[in-house]
């Protein structure tokens, strides 16, 4: 319904890219592939060069080494005007002596469009984003959250090939941030863009991405879908970033078909696996898929530490295999007490072993 | 308060008598009231005036631009002597005008830079001398600003040169002005440096005033002054104008220092 407001989506692919800032490596040798009209996150802690590599896609920094391509051009050397790439800051970055509309109309009136293409593609890009009437208003008059939404628009209305969000929502409070995470996502797939998307904020991640590329002291760590990561993480960085995480010693006796048997404390499980060797191996287990019972079998432990926290519990019970964080979404017979004698029961699905590393 | 009250009579006191220097006949000895220096001022001391007010003219807006440029770079770029470029920027300020005024003689008297004598080089002295206010200013504006606006206008297509004219001058306009104007008014009152400089063909009032009163020609000093007094109160308030209005449009990033 939008026509104004289309986009023409574009591949973007990092070879081998690195940057150096005197002697710090910020990125070391990043390969990367986005598919068009897909949301990748670049996921990490801060000071990890997350958004170094998307500086890089933009052009506001140049590579050390490697090459960057949009649209299987090799814009490694372009500037980021020509570039075709707009921006999202964290800052929002909208000019502070325009009015709104003149923000969104600045890229048009650059590109020097009619002045009738320009009002009408800039009030229909103000639409999309739920501000329509608003234009006069100068931008300091706007609350964050449609401060981010006129920026959207300023970058939507013209028809980057790839979006990028520099942590966009890190200056909103945790309600806004949820809405408009879920807003820019439906946008983002309605309109078909390709957007890199940087944030330091795992569930952000998990909510919005098709894909998720964790990145670690300027590498990547790992890539795959927000399921992938979850379930099956590469390494202990990426199991520890993502969701909660207890790391356990175990047993692995055998690999039968891509699972692996292994003994966790008293307990045996077949669980998905990578291919590893029997022998002792560290295992993820996530909190959620773990039972709590204060009788039958299992690992025995004590309860030391319980917060309520509404719709769930958690616990921290101390094991033979050391302490083990718990969250409990069912309470059944009632939140247990600190103190209380446990058994616990791990759940197949939430249990991995990771490769020794 | 007793402390303001006696600074603010000994500062009006200086204006007064500065004022009523020029309307009598003899400063001190014969107090009737005469518009005698006035009438000579108006004959034989206005090419002064107007080379001042033309040389001032010239170099404020030169001043400005060379210095707002200068903070530009050493504002939001990162460069080897970036430290000293700002340091040995603000020198210019720390070294006695004096000494600049035979520095620029000694180093301009010879060809191909014979430059001693004429225009040129009482332009060039007023923009390095000035040249601090121009980066000071800029550089308290430019910090302001986040470095992001720039970004998003580049990305949103702008060039640099666009992006300069669209967002960064605007958003220091406050800045720009006051140093156009200070320097301006630096230049109409310099004498130190540039007592060297002028020639009979390039005077300065400044200068003129100077001779006056060596001469013991206080009626006419004074009301020379006065006249230039008049001016720079007159430019400051202008100044003060324009960045007042810049401010009360709504809240813009940056203000100049004044």
């Amino acid at each position: 319904m939008m026509a104004a407001v289309t986009s023409q989506a574009a591949r973007v692919t990092l070879e081998h890219v690195s940057k150096r800032f005197g002697k710090t490596v910020a990125v070391d040798d990043v390969s990367l592939q986005i598919e068009p009209g897909s949301l990748v996150t670049l996921l990490g802690p801060s000071g990890c060069g997350k958004t170094t590599i998307l500086r890089m896609v933009a052009g506001l920094e140049t590579t050390t080494s490697g090459r960057v391509f949009i649209a299987d051009a090799d814009v490694t050397h372009l500037p980021p005007n020509a570039r075709d790439v707009t921006m999202m800051f964290q800052s929002y970055a909208l000019f502070p002596h325009l009015s709104v509309f003149e923000n969104v109309a600045y890229g048009l009136r650059v590109l020097r469009r009619s002045e009738a293409d320009v009002r009408k593609a800039a009030e229909d890009a103000l639409a999309l984003v739920g501000m329509a009437g608003m234009g006069e208003r100068p931008p300091n008059a706007l609350s964050g959250g449609q401060q981010q939404r006129v920026a959207l628009a300023r970058s939507l209305v013209m028809q980057p090939k790839v979006l990028l969000f520099d942590e966009p929502l890190s200056n909103l409070d945790a309600k806004l941030r949820k809405r408009m995470r879920e807003e820019i996502r439906l946008l983002q797939q309605r309109l078909g863009i390709t957007a890199i998307y940087v944030t330091h904020d795992q569930a952000e991640a998990l909510a919005i991405s098709d894909r998720i590329v964790v990145i670690d002291k300027g590498r990547i760590s790992q890539t795959g879908s927000p399921d992938e990561l979850y379930r099956r993480p590469g390494n202990r960085f990426v199991a520890e970033f993502i969701g909660e995480a207890n790391f356990l010693p175990a047993r692995l006796d055998a690999m039968v078909n891509g699972h692996a048997r292994i003994t966790l404390g008293p307990q045996r499980l077949e669980v998905i696996s990578p291919a590893l060797q029997p022998g002792p191996v560290t295992v993820l287990a996530r909190p959620e898929a773990i039972r709590v019972r204060s009788q039958g079998e299992g690992l025995a432990g004590t309860i030391q530490k319980v917060s309520y926290l509404g719709s769930s519990a958690d616990y921290t019970v101390e094991t033979e295999l050391g302490p083990v964080l718990i969250t409990d979404y069912e309470m059944h017979g009632g939140v247990l007490p600190a103190g209380t004698a446990v058994r616990l029961e791990f759940l197949s699905h939430g249990v991995y072993p990771l490769p020794s590393a | 308060m007793t402390f303001c009250i006696t600074w603010c009579v000994f500062t009006l006191a200086l204006y007064v008598f500065v004022v009523y220097g020029g309307f009598v006949e003899i400063w001190g000895i014969n107090n009737a009231f005469t518009l005698r220096h006035y009438r000579q001022l108006l004959r034989d001391g206005m090419d002064a005036l107007n080379t001042t007010l033309i040389l001032a003219g010239v170099s404020a807006p030169l001043t400005a631009v060379v210095g707002i440029l200068t903070a530009y770079l050493v504002v939001r770029h990162r460069f080897p002597g970036r430290g000293a470029l700002e340091f040995t920027s603000m020198l210019s300020f720390a070294v006695p005008g004096t000494v600049i005024g035979i520095g620029y003689i000694l180093a301009f008297n010879e060809p191909p830079l014979l430059l001693t004598g004429g225009a040129a080089i009482l332009v060039i002295s007023f923009i390095f001398r000035n040249m601090p206010v121009g980066i000071r200013s800029g550089i308290a504006a430019l910090a302001q600003i986040d470095k992001a606006l720039e970004e998003a206008s580049v990305t949103l297509r702008a060039s640099f040169a666009v992006t300069l004219r669209r967002i960064v001058l605007p958003l220091i306009k406050p800045a720009i002005i006051s140093a156009l104007v200070f320097s301006f008014v630096r230049s109409v009152t310099a004498i130190s440096a540039v007592v060297f400089l002028v020639s009979a063909k390039w005077q300065l009032s400044t200068k003129v005033i100077l001779d006056q009163a060596e001469n013991g020609r206080y009626g006419l000093a004074t009301s020379y002054s006065t006249v230039l007094i008049v001016i720079m109160a007159a430019a400051v308030a202008l100044m003060y104008l324009l960045v007042g209005k810049q401010g009360a449009r709504g809240g813009i990033q940056g203000g100049g220092t004044a």
